[in-house]
């Protein structure tokens, strides 16, 4: 019967909130607008600073600028890796925002300087 | 001749006994390898009560970590088609097994049910979401729901 099926918010929330540690960050936003729950676990502080150190133990990268229009994101773990696909996929061309003013007078031009948790940091 | 298998029963919800290896649960629960360890298990006359994990789950997760037992020399891929059939359960079956795991807190298993779970949200479009987890009452008032289908309408 359709009346006694649970719903994931009959969870314990630590259990939920495990759930949603493994989801990937960029996912993380669309589904804040799912249920008013959901938008308070996601936008709690406590949740950001955990689900950084979970994704970031899985994959420590480093983001290097390649040129104006494009960074390459390295994953350090996957460098190591003897398997070729996941060793191929462990660099990954990132495109810039604004990446077509690439002269310095352009009104949007930017150099990558660098990143940091999750963070990149431009300069103009 | 080997000496005979060590067996420990586990009480389900219904008060169903079921006798179970002791080393496919040792290996796998933390909870239960702790009692074994600790001595609060007796062989004669103790039962581990679990009042929380009803007979269907039960049944499920015993046969979860017997085959993780018996099979783990088998090949990744056996493993994971095995593991996949394994939870080809309804959702309600799927949050049962996620209690269980957690309450006897078998680690490999939790895993396994966390990455099943959030391979069905991924991807997925809000109103799909709602629908697959049966979130009826999405708490946000008509207005500030009106509000965000404006705003992220590739969102819904």
């Amino acid at each position: 019967m359709d009346n006694n099926q649970k719903s994931i918010n009959d969870l314990p929330l630590e259990l939920f909130q495990a759930i949603l540690l493994r989801v990937q960050a960029k996912d993380l936003f669309r589904l804040k607008f799912v249920s008013k729950l959901w938008f308070s676990l996601i936008s709690d502080s406590n949740f950001v600073e955990l689900h950084l150190h979970h994704s970031s133990g899985f994959a420590p990268s480093l983001f290097f600028n390649k040129n104006n229009e494009e960074a390459r994101l390295v994953d350090l773990h996957a460098l190591y890796n003897e398997d070729e696909e996941i060793l191929h996929a462990a660099i990954e061309d990132v495109p810039l925002p604004f990446g077509n003013n690439k002269k310095e007078h352009d009104p949007y031009y930017f150099v990558v300087l660098g990143s940091c948790r999750g963070f990149v940091f431009l300069h103009r | 001749m080997g000496s005979p298998v060590k067996k420990i029963m586990l009480c389900s919800s219904e008060k169903e006994i079921f006798s179970v290896e002791e080393q496919v649960m040792v290996q796998h629960s933390v909870i239960i390898n702790n009692m074994i360890e600790d001595g609060s298990y007796n062989h004669e006359e103790s039962k581990i009560p679990l009042d929380c994990v009803d007979s269907k789950t039960l049944k499920k997760v015993i046969d979860y970590c017997t085959h993780h037992t018996h099979h783990h020399n088998d090949n990744q891929e056996d493993l994971e088609a095995w593991d996949a059939q394994f939870l080809n359960v309804d959702s309600n079956g799927l949050y049962d097994l996620l209690m269980a795991a957690n309450y006897l807190e078998i680690r490999n298993l939790l895993d396994l049910i966390y990455g099943t779970i959030k391979n069905m949200i991924k991807g997925k479009k809000i109103d799909e979401i709602r629908r697959i987890f049966n979130i009826k009452d999405h708490g946000f008032t008509p207005e500030e729901e009106e509000q965000n289908r404006k705003e992220y309408p590739h969102f819904y």
